[in-house]
């Protein structure tokens, strides 16, 4: 435990846990933990989601920089996208 | 998880596996590019985002997909030995998750995350413009 009474999670665990994702992580696979320390960590994870609250101006940037990202991933796939039909199209030319 | 840090990472090393080649067409300079090679010109962009880095400072900042954003630095100290952070920053229903290899998971609040949204703002604002010759603030193709 660290001073402030935070479960530190070893990196080789933290590696394997992903936000609102169950895992399992077979103790064998980990020398050094016990199931206990696996469910901590686990609760020290998916605990810290569940209290965060976000306030009204941190919900609208959140949805601004989604808005964002979602905008950028549009134009990239435009880019990729279009390549295929293109040469959809010019496979259906040759036919 | 593990799947972002790993796209991340070929984006960062340079590995490639969809076999495209780099074509240069005068009409549409990306057509050919693969997804790797579009996010590494974006990354471009968005490594001037933070002014220049120092010499001997690598610095990326790109989109990997809608969802996540990466943030990776590394610097080479007198001994040779390479330093590098890979800090993710995941978009969550809630916020704004940031996730570094052995630390706490927090979601970003303050000016971190303001900080963020100015960084993604200007990333969107020239990568739209320069790279996609769309305008940022309709998304259409600019002639």
């Amino acid at each position: 435990m660290s001073p402030n009474n935070e479960y530190q999670i070893p990196n080789t665990v933290y590696a394997e846990l992903s936000a609102g994702e169950i895992v399992d992580i077979p103790q064998a696979t980990r020398p050094g933990l016990d199931s206990v320390e696996v469910g901590i960590a686990r609760q020290a994870v998916f605990g810290s989601f569940g209290e965060f609250y976000p306030t009204p101006e941190q919900q609208l940037i959140r949805d601004e920089i989604a808005r964002l990202s979602d905008d950028i991933a549009s134009a990239r796939c435009y880019e990729l996208d279009s390549r295929f039909v293109m040469r959809k199209s010019h496979y259906d030319l040759a036919s | 998880m593990k799947q972002v840090f790993q796209k991340a990472l070929s984006l960062l090393l340079g590995s490639d596996t969809n076999g495209s080649t780099n074509q240069s067409n005068k009409k549409r300079p990306l057509k050919g590019l693969t997804e790797r090679e579009l996010i590494q010109l974006e990354s471009q962009i968005g490594s001037q985002l933070f002014g220049t880095a120092d010499r001997g400072v690598r610095r990326e900042f790109f989109s990997v997909d809608k969802h996540n954003w990466i943030w990776h630095e590394e610097h080479t100290d007198e001994t040779g030995k390479v330093h590098s952070m890979t800090t993710r920053y995941e978009i969550q229903p809630k916020g704004i998750l940031k996730v570094r290899v052995g630390e706490p998971y927090t979601f970003l609040e303050g000016q971190e995350l303001q900080n963020l949204l100015l960084a993604t703002q200007m990333y969107h604002e020239r990568v739209m413009r320069n790279i996609y010759n769309r305008d940022p603030q309709t998304g259409k193709l600019v002639e």
